[in-house]
């Protein structure tokens, strides 16, 4: 079964959207591992990136949503 | 490990190389034991995470050409992908019907034909990668490849400059002695 997981895709469905959550996490650990001064403020820092990711994706989700129903 | 600051290009080129070839390496060997275990651990998941969604055709040379310089940024992990892939690629083109098809590449003068068969077999043994998998998987993937280019820029800026192991912590300092007062 694990080696077949990584042969054959997995079906995604249309809640295939969530996988962004992971992905962002993921980013924001990366690039604050990176850019952070002192590890001590590590786990903060990746919190704040997170937040500011995904309040930014939500605004951004709602402009395109507006701009496709009354806009376009 | 506190900073010492000792200029080698040599050094910013050896963990360079090791940044790529293994993610998070680089910081290791400039003594940022902790900051390289994370970047392994996190560039890794985010690459095994896009192809245990896409499978085996998540790294695809001969249809997403950019997907796959990104992904071969992540060094071993991308390589072994690419070798996966290559793999199941010739197992698929050497089962074709039509021997003069039968080439791991594209056919030159049938191409169309080509890819014809070579997308019928890959949906026939259920490793076609479709979407929404293809978005997902290649955007893991590929996005872990970009994230470790950072991580080799950063290693090679820190090597040139000759920043070794963790910045030492700014502990709180005594004010000056007043005049007047025995300094201790």
């Amino acid at each position: 079964m694990i080696a077949w997981l990584f042969v054959q895709p997995i079906q995604l469905g249309r809640d295939h959207l969530w996988l962004v959550v992971p992905l962002c996490i993921l980013v924001a650990a990366v690039y604050k591992t990176i850019r952070v001064k002192h590890l001590r403020d590590l786990p903060i820092q990746i919190v704040g990136l997170c937040l500011y990711i995904f309040v930014g994706l939500a605004v951004l989700g709602v402009a395109f949503h507006f701009l496709l129903e009354y806009a376009a | 490990m506190t900073e010492n600051n000792q200029t080698y290009p040599g050094r910013a080129l050896v963990a360079g190389l090791l940044a790529w070839l293994i993610p998070g390496a680089g910081h290791v060997y400039l003594g940022r034991t902790v900051r390289g275990v994370i970047l392994c651990v996190c560039i890794h998941a985010m690459f095994w995470s896009g192809v245990a969604i896409g499978g085996v055709f998540t790294v695809e040379p001969l249809r997403e050409r950019w997907w796959f310089s990104v992904q071969m940024a992540t060094g071993v992990s991308g390589l072994a992908g690419w070798y996966h892939q290559d793999r199941m690629r010739r197992r698929i083109t050497s089962q074709f019907e039509d021997p003069q098809l039968r080439s791991p590449m594209p056919v030159r003068g049938r191409r169309d034909e080509w890819w014809k068969a070579y997308t019928e077999a890959q949906a026939g043994d259920r490793v076609a990668l479709v979407y929404p998998a293809s978005v997902v998987a290649r955007a893991y993937s590929g996005i872990a490849g970009m994230l470790n280019l950072m991580c080799v820029f950063d290693v090679v800026c820190l090597g040139l400059i000759g920043r070794l192991g963790e910045p030492a912590r700014a502990g709180r300092r005594k004010p000056p002695p007043r005049p007047g007062e025995d300094a201790p």
